[in-house]
């Protein structure tokens, strides 16, 4: 375990986002995807089914985004992050140097990439240089699906703020277009925090929060100590499986997002979502198996936390029973 | 008026408890707001009439998608969406070099591990040994 | 028949994608990490040819 960078509410808020969030992919790219993901439209109760469920993911969203930005304004001691998560030069070298790294040009990453710190974690910042980015591509991003969105909540609405069908059915194809940045993006987050061989299955910074996190003063020790860690046998194929279907998920994301931009009506009126292939159905399918993935980890850092605060727990309660046959006194209510 | 720590502000409970609500409330009218009755009624709205001056509803049976500021929103988020597609695909990338190098700095999961996840030593291995 | 424009972001993705996979099993061979430089290998070329597939029938 590393030094934890959550609050207990930051826990909390980022499970449920993730849930909420999945549960709008599911729901939006089952529509947007319809060739390649009919089976989950069938599966979440058809198409007044999935766009209800829709919707009220989508309301949660807005209940989510808003709490967050409100309690970081009004919030004790949250005024800071504001400034830790501005874009730095240093963050473009940390980059840089990341690409180094892995062309074998540089012996370690850099402070600002490192998400094992280890020893060195007095040097690492609050957020990587992903870090920052991922929240500014949920900022713009969050704020453009929630107001394109509203904007084609109903059908009343949509004949009120737009003259045409045509302008209406633009702005549900630049709707789910705007997703498919977010899809990808959080394809890459699993993967990112699910299969780093220090972490791997699930980083537990996001889910225990830092006021539990163990912290001891380590003697001094060159760099991170990442080598006295042992990894986990199945994580030599895990990392290259993930890596595989990740980057299939992507891509097949992207050219799907490409050809079939514009269902129910595409953006060039030819009816059925435009053309597929029997390849891009498996990787649109693959993208999704990534998405679940997401599901499942973030359940079993979940279930983790319960654990560990069940040991927490237990710890504190058979430390007592030692204290008494130290020569304490015996509680007398036992 | 300025202080100099960042702790100003409510308690943490009341803080949570403040943001949950007013995220509920604003979403509830935004909902409202965006779904709500207005005055014009369903009817009055899909009444096909596009011969009205302006462009009444129906409109666009008659002339389409001629709004060149609609087709161009779709070309430029096609095109973030490829170039955020690609970064993320290099992001994607750099990662799984990163984890292989790493990983081959690590121990094998058959030789004795030494140390926890947490960096606590095992109580009997000595502290020499790295 | 798709559009020039398209065309190319296709191309685009599919060469990031390729040439990543294949900087992976670069990378992969002087690792002394127990994997197996040839399952790289194949990896990399088994989602390459499938991305490649996959996008064939779109474009042509």
């Amino acid at each position: 375990m590393d030094h934890g960078k959550f609050t207990r509410v930051t826990t909390y808020f980022h499970s449920l986002l993730a849930l909420d969030v999945f549960l709008l992919f599911f729901t939006g790219y089952s529509v947007m995807f319809n060739d390649e993901l009919w089976w989950m439209v069938e599966f979440m109760g058809g198409n007044a089914g999935v766009l209800a469920l829709h919707r009220i993911a989508g309301f949660g969203l807005i209940v989510l985004t808003v709490f967050w930005v409100t309690l970081m304004l009004i919030g004790p001691g949250r005024r800071k992050n504001f400034k830790a998560i501005l874009m730095t030069l240093t963050d473009a070298k940390a980059f840089v140097q990341d690409v180094k790294f892995v062309l074998g040009r540089a012996d370690e990453r850099h402070p600002n990439a490192r998400q094992f710190a280890g020893y060195s974690s007095d040097e690492v910042p609050l957020l990587s240089y992903v870090g920052k980015g991922v929240i500014y591509i949920f900022t713009v991003e969050l704020v453009l699906l929630m107001v394109s969105g509203l904007l084609i909540w109903s059908k009343v609405g949509l004949a009120q703020f737009f003259q045409t069908k045509a302008a209406a059915t633009a702005f549900v194809t630049f709707h789910g277009l705007l997703g498919v940045v977010m899809v990808m993006g959080i394809m890459f987050h699993i993967y990112e925090h699910g299969f780093h061989p220090a972490f791997y299955p699930v980083e537990m910074k996001a889910f225990v929060p830092k006021s539990m996190m163990p912290h001891e003063e380590h003697e001094e020790h060159e760099g991170t100590g990442i080598e006295l860690l042992s990894l986990r046998p199945t994580w030599k194929w895990a990392v290259n499986l993930a890596g595989a279907a990740v980057v299939i998920g992507i891509v097949s994301v992207l050219v799907g997002s490409i050809f079939d931009s514009g269902y129910p009506v595409p953006a060039g009126l030819t009816p059925g979502g435009g053309p597929t292939s029997i390849l891009l159905t498996i990787g649109i399918n693959i993208g999704m198996f990534v998405l679940l993935l997401g599901v499942v980890l973030s359940t079993y850092g979940n279930v983790l936390r319960a654990r560990y605060e069940q040991q927490v727990a237990g710890d504190e309660h058979d430390s007592e029973p030692e204290a008494a046959a130290d020569g304490g006194q015996p509680r007398a209510d036992e | 008026m300025a202080r100099r720590d960042d702790a100003r502000g409510m308690s943490e409970a009341l803080a949570i408890a403040v943001s949950a609500v007013v995220g509920i409330v604003v979403a509830v009218a935004s909902v409202w707001y965006f779904s709500g009755p207005f005055d014009a009624s369903f009817e009055t709205l899909y009444r096909v009439n596009p011969t009205v001056e302006g462009g009444g509803v129906g409109a666009d049976y008659v002339a389409g998608n001629t709004d060149p500021l609609l087709d161009a929103l779709i070309v430029v988020i096609h095109a973030v969406d490829i170039v955020a597609g690609l970064f993320i695909l290099v992001l994607v990338f750099v990662h799984w070099g990163a984890f292989r190098r790493l990983g081959a700095r690590m121990r094998d999961p058959d030789e004795p591990a030494e140390v926890a996840t947490d960096g606590g030593r095992d109580a009997d291995s000595g502290g020499e040994s790295a | 028949m798709a559009g020039v424009l398209d065309l190319v972001y296709v191309a685009l993705a599919l060469l990031v994608a390729v040439g990543g996979v294949f900087t992976v099993w670069w990378i992969g061979r002087d690792l002394d990490d127990g994997i197996d430089p040839t399952s790289d290998l194949l990896r990399a070329v088994a989602v390459s040819v499938f991305l490649v597939l996959l996008a064939w029938p779109l474009v042509s």
